[in-house]
């Protein structure tokens, strides 16, 4: 078939020859930009990201370098990344302990990975989960009345099985606490500016909202004083604090610690309802205007029940408001504006009429919220335990198979890391991963 | 030179082991590297795949056939027949079959995926060589690979005291 013309081509193919030998492809003649292609499908999953970097130098080498995360792929859906959740369990038999449930993907990691075990005292039994976050859990020491005074605060990584102890602030030992929220610094998957995963230990904030109440006035009346607790990174190892308020805005008065009722977080803000005031939410943005505010709903969102939820890979802010049987969702851009838009309705009594065990008389009364979640919603009626669940996206209905005390519903999510430490240097590393450092650093 | 057969242009296809192959156009232009020689005029004579020997290029070839339906020519006969779905079903089967090769073909594959810019080959090459990593161990993972573990055992140690969770 080649002919004679063709010579220039035979000289090329000669050329192929030589340097393809006759032996069986192996994952040595990948070059590295097309292995790098190829592992990139590797991001998928925080668990063959680990395996791939232990396989050996070379993967790994790949896997760390600082282009690597930056491609333009879709990023690792945060579902997929919950390991599963903790309650806060209390039985008659086994007291009050922390338990861990799995998620029911395949993501085959083993429970025991997420045992308590290791914190201080040995008890978790001592300790109740208060937030989390990522692969982080805030956990605060159990002591009857801790929204009295100020508590211990620990911060954990099971997967890790690390911890931090947050030191007590002696001047603010006697500020009842209103709640405390864990942040993280950046993004999930963040890596710093040389290309490394960021350790999810240093870069958390603990913040801490607690009741100032003013001397002198009757009725305890005061305000909401807002602490951030974080890692200084200039003073390596060191922990600070900052009060976070602006003092030129005229204070918030609130009408004593009981009229508050944490409903939710969302947009990086942490929303409460007020017992004396129905028409309006207190608001603190603990990452923008670090200020507390009064946020007036407008007039058709009214109801007995409240909820703020951050609904997973959407931007908005989305209030569920429950009058009646009534379930209504809302959704705005920014909380203060007055734009509030209806998203959902739906009528609990009708819907839940399929559902094993339903009775009309259910609804006669009110409908509490049990717990919110990325996902869904968990009711019941406010004299029973029928717990059940409306998924936000379907807006489907389901009987909820939890039915212990009502508190082990109110699940923390925890997930894998993401993006994992990818660290395989046995000496201490004094260039950080710029570079190798010595002749055995494999930075 | 090109040849015009029933309506459809045909384009010539050579491997560095002298074998040709005669293919439709569009089924050619599955490959975005032959797409843009084709697309700026030089792919007037007989197009020369350097190192892709015939035994892949003839896979890959078949791989294109497969795929031209439903990716090319939208409205053709074939998908007004048979639901889409079904038909994306249909090739699912088919790429699962595709690639029940061994180790060698599949890495030649991807690198002919690659040079060729196939995005649907490459795809189905790297992800089978992926599952690999998430199914077994690491000494599975690493005869199945065929790569040596370099690692001295302090610093595989490290790797894995840091994420016992991906190691059971």
């Amino acid at each position: 078939m080649a002919k004679e013309k063709d010579s220039g081509v035979l000289n090329s193919m000669e050329l192929v020859r030589k340097v393809s030998p006759a032996r069986p492809t192996t994952l040595h003649d990948i070059p590295d930009k097309l292995l790098k292609i190829i592992l990139l499908y590797l991001l998928a999953s925080p668990h063959w990201l680990v395996r791939a970097a232990a396989t050996c130098k070379r993967w790994r080498r790949i896997v760390v370098e600082r282009h690597f995360f930056m491609c333009d792929i879709p990023a690792t859906n945060p579902s997929s990344l919950v390991a599963g959740h903790y309650h806060n369990h209390t039985s008659p038999v086994n007291g009050r302990r922390l338990i861990f449930v799995p998620s029911s993907s395949a993501l085959a990691v083993n429970s025991r990975h997420f045992s308590l075990d290791f914190l201080p005292g040995g008890d978790s039994g001592s300790w109740e989960i208060v937030d989390s976050h990522h692969t982080l859990l805030l956990l605060v020491k159990k002591k009857t009345g801790w929204r009295r005074c100020f508590p211990d605060l620990l911060v954990c990584e099971p997967i890790t099985r690390r911890c931090q102890l947050i030191p007590r602030v002696e001047k603010m030992k006697y500020h009842p606490c209103i709640g405390v929220f864990l942040d993280m610094h950046g993004r999930r998957g963040a890596i710093t500016w040389n290309g490394h995963a960021t350790d999810t230990m240093s870069r958390f904030r603990v913040i801490c909202v607690l009741y100032h109440e003013f001397k002198g006035v009757s009725g305890n009346i005061g305000t909401a004083k807002a602490f951030v607790f974080e890692e200084d990174w200039r003073r390596k190892r060191g922990w600070s604090v900052r009060q976070q308020q602006v003092t030129h805005k005229p204070q918030i008065h609130l009408h004593g610690i009981e009229s508050l009722h944490f409903i939710g977080r969302a947009t990086f803000s942490l929303f409460w309802a007020m017992e004396d005031d129905y028409s309006s939410l207190l608001a603190y943005n603990f990452r923008w205007s670090k200020e507390f505010e009064i946020v007036p709903l407008p007039d058709h969102i009214r109801g007995s029940a409240w909820r703020v939820i951050d609904i997973s890979n959407n931007n908005l802010v989305h209030v569920v408001c429950l009058q009646g049987d009534n379930l209504r969702i809302f959704a705005t851009r920014t909380y203060d504006s007055t734009d509030w838009v209806l998203q959902k309705s739906l009528q609990l009594m009708e819907a839940t009429r399929g559902l094993a065990g339903h009775k009309d008389d259910y609804f006669r009364g009110s409908t509490k919220i049990i717990s919110t979640s990325m996902s869904s919603i968990v009711f019941s009626p406010a004299k029973e335990t029928w717990l059940f669940s409306i998924d936000f996206e379907t807006m489907e209905v389901a009987k909820c198979k939890c039915k212990a005390h009502s508190s082990a519903c109110v699940a923390y999510p925890c997930e894998l890391p993401w993006l994992p430490a990818l660290r395989a240097c046995i000496v201490r590393c004094s260039r950080s991963g710029r570079g190798r450092c010595s002749d055995i650093c494999i930075c | 030179m090109a040849t015009r057969e029933a309506g459809k242009k045909m384009i010539m296809l050579k491997s560095p082991d002298g074998m040709e192959f005669e293919v439709e156009e569009a089924v050619a232009m599955e490959s975005q590297t032959i797409r843009k020689m084709i697309e700026d005029d030089c792919a007037d004579t007989a197009i020369l795949i350097p190192n892709i020997n015939s035994k892949i290029l003839s896979r890959v070839i078949e791989y294109c056939n497969k795929h031209v339906p439903t990716t090319g020519a939208t409205g053709a006969a074939a998908s007004d027949t048979v639901a889409p779905a079904a038909l994306a079903e249909d090739l699912k089967i088919w790429d699962a079959e595709f690639i029940k090769v061994n180790r060698a073909t599949r890495f030649d594959l991807i690198q002919a995926a690659s040079y060729l810019n196939i995005k649907g080959l490459l795809d189905l090459t790297s992800q089978t060589t992926i599952d690999t990593i998430s199914d077994n161990s690491l000494e599975e993972i690493r005869s199945f690979l065929s790569t040596k573990n370099d690692y001295l055992p302090e610093e595989e140690q490290t790797i894995r005291r840091e994420n016992q969770w991906a190691f059971q």
